[in-house]
């Protein structure tokens, strides 16, 4: 892959660190270790990870609202640490707690964060982003009326105002029922599709699949896979066959495993084995009979194409956990 | 329009949509006026020589006026805003953040004139009387609500310091003794040896005195007046600063 030029980039991160300083006698404690990634223009990038894995911490360093401890950063070609105040200028932030005044009307509150960017013509502004997420109608109601997909809409929309060359989303759907999410991806395709490159974390496998065109795993602070969702799976190249164990039946069943034809490797899952293979239906019968001649019988045999939570597990050795939001919509 | 107003437009919005955060920081000082006149008002008769022929509720309304402004409300708006993420959002907004405090500030402006406006009336309906006419009235307001600026600092600064409710609101607790400790009763002079002393050092005295001093007399005693202003002044330098410099590191 040839390394794309500063220009192309809209974000580029070099070494980043976040330390935090231990307490009386405490170790100082990395929240981030060191992370290099760069986002093209245009792109949807995710940031996949489960939750304190680091994805915050580095959003608030890339926005200018947590100090860099070490390292480079780079925004909409802006040094974040030597001029945050222009970084600013071309960012729009909408972070996990929505951060909406209760007390303000949606139009109000649109207006105003229209006037803090100095928006030229403020109400023709508010009224198109009030029409973008679909919420003309209830402009005129204080936030504190508004269901928690109303809330995240808007906030999408206050990101919006200056039209915003990299839109930061943190965890843009969590605590959201299916259809408000499905209206959430909606509306990040349509900006997205519009010129803006948009950074995403997320803790969803099926979000990242659906809307990143790349991604990034990190896991307690390190980057442990980049790439694009299918590329990532790709390298895994194998079919995932899951097991269900008991927690006694986990070293037998490698060692019975052994000796299965095409098999990759093998990992723990939870509760059971995650058998790496090269044509998993072929193999279903032979995990299958293998067990069984061993004396174990497993309790539920799932075949599957490998998904972004496989490759997290190749990676760390564990699963996301909450990584699957309630329906996929 | 420029950002601190535009900031402080929200924040009169805020106060004006929740009632329920101001009123009480006008009944309180309302209640004690009304407790102190309805007890001391027979020992204080008007004849009373501090008191130049008014009634004694004209030696309180400068207290009350005080108490009713010294709130902690911006500071609890500030740990709300926190709480809510609003804060994050002008923090990430291409804007001074001193704005964030002055648009608070400029509201605490507003929402003092109101406070003060209303203490007043309150004042004149028990039968006090400011004897330095419409331009004292004047004076009354604006001194009072911008003491209240000048307080506020301390409660944004410790919401920015410790981002918590309950500190913020018990931060309150600590114009107590401020309050007190000072000529609020009894004039100066007739205080005891070391609650003297301790009002003499104490800025609200300086405060108080100086609104009082509009109330009973007819012309303007620029001594207390200019104590009034230097130390409204100076407190209100001293806690901005703090919260200021609160706010920058909490952005830090």
């Amino acid at each position: 892959m040839s390394t794309p030029l500063d220009a192309d980039l809209a974000i580029e991160v070099r070494g980043l660190v976040k330390r935090y300083r231990g307490g009386r006698g405490q170790d100082d404690i990395d929240a981030v270790r060191g992370i290099d990634l760069v986002v093209r223009r245009g792109e949807v990038f995710g940031f996949l990870g489960p939750n304190g894995a680091g994805k915050t911490t580095t959003v608030r360093m890339l926005c200018t609202l947590l100090p860099i401890s070490d390292g480079h950063a780079k925004v909409a070609g802006v040094d974040v640490r030597r001029d945050p105040a222009e970084v600013r200028r071309h960012i729009g932030v909408a972070l996990q707690e929505v951060g909406l005044d209760p007390t303000q009307t949606g139009r109000e509150l649109l207006e105003l964060q229209c006037a803090l960017y100095r928006v030229a013509d403020p109400a023709g502004r508010c009224a198109e982003l009030l029409a973008l997420v679909g919420l003309s109608e209830a402009a005129n109601r204080t936030i504190k009326t508004y269901s928690g997909g109303m809330k995240r809409r808007l906030d999408l929309a206050t990101a919006l105002v200056h039209k915003p060359q990299v839109l930061f989303l943190d965890e843009p759907t969590t605590g959201l029922d299916p259809a408000s999410r499905a209206t959430v991806w909606e509306e990040v395709r349509r900006i997205n599709a519009a010129g803006t490159t948009i950074f995403l974390t997320t803790q969803y496998l099926e979000e990242a699949d659906q809307l990143c065109d790349r991604l990034a795993i990190i896991d307690d602070g390190r980057l442990v896979a980049a790439g694009t969702p299918d590329s990532l799976k790709a390298e895994l190249g194998s079919d995932v066959i899951t097991v269900g164990l008991r927690q006694d039946e986990h070293r037998p069943a490698r060692d019975a495993l052994a000796v299965l034809p095409g098999m990759d490797h093998v990992t723990d899952a939870g509760e059971g084995l995650a058998v790496y293979v090269r044509d998993g239906a072929a193999a279903v019968a032979d995990v299958v009979r293998l067990l069984v001649d061993a004396g174990i019988r497993p309790g539920t045999v799932t075949l599957a194409r490998p998904s972004l939570d496989d490759v997290f597990l190749a990676s760390t050795g564990r699963r996301i956990e909450g990584g699957a939001p309630e329906a996929a919509a | 329009m420029n950002e601190t107003l535009l900031l402080a437009r929200r924040a009169v919005r805020e106060v004006w949509r929740l009632p329920a955060a101001t009123l009480p920081a006008v009944f309180i000082p309302v209640f004690f006026m009304v407790v102190n006149i309805g007890q001391v008002n027979r020992i204080f008769p008007p004849s009373t020589p501090f008191l130049q022929g008014q009634h004694y509720v004209a030696f309180q309304v400068p207290v009350s006026l005080v108490f009713a402004v010294s709130s902690a409300t911006s500071g609890l708006a500030m740990v709300t805003d926190i709480d809510i993420g609003y804060l994050d959002k002008l923090l990430a907004a291409p804007i001074r953040r001193t704005a964030i405090v002055w648009g608070r500030l400029a509201a605490d402006l507003v929402r003092g004139i109101a406070v003060s406006t209303l203490v007043l009336i309150v004042g004149f309906l028990f039968g006090a009387r400011v004897r330095s006419g419409v331009p004292g009235v004047v004076l009354l307001i604006l001194l009072a609500a911008l003491w209240g600026v000048a307080y506020a600092g301390i409660a944004m600064a410790i919401a920015l310091k410790t981002k918590n409710v309950q500190t913020t609101n018990a931060s309150f607790i600590i114009f107590f003794p401020l309050l007190f400790l000072t000529p609020n009763f009894v004039p100066l002079e007739l205080l005891t040896g070391p609650l003297r002393a301790v009002a003499r050092l104490n800025p609200v005295s300086y405060v108080i005195t100086g609104l009082r001093d509009l109330v009973l007399y007819p012309d303007i005693h620029w001594g207390s007046l200019g104590a009034c202003v230097l130390t409204i002044v100076l407190t209100g330098l001293v806690l901005t600063a703090l919260s200021l410099r609160a706010l920058n590191r909490f952005a830090e």
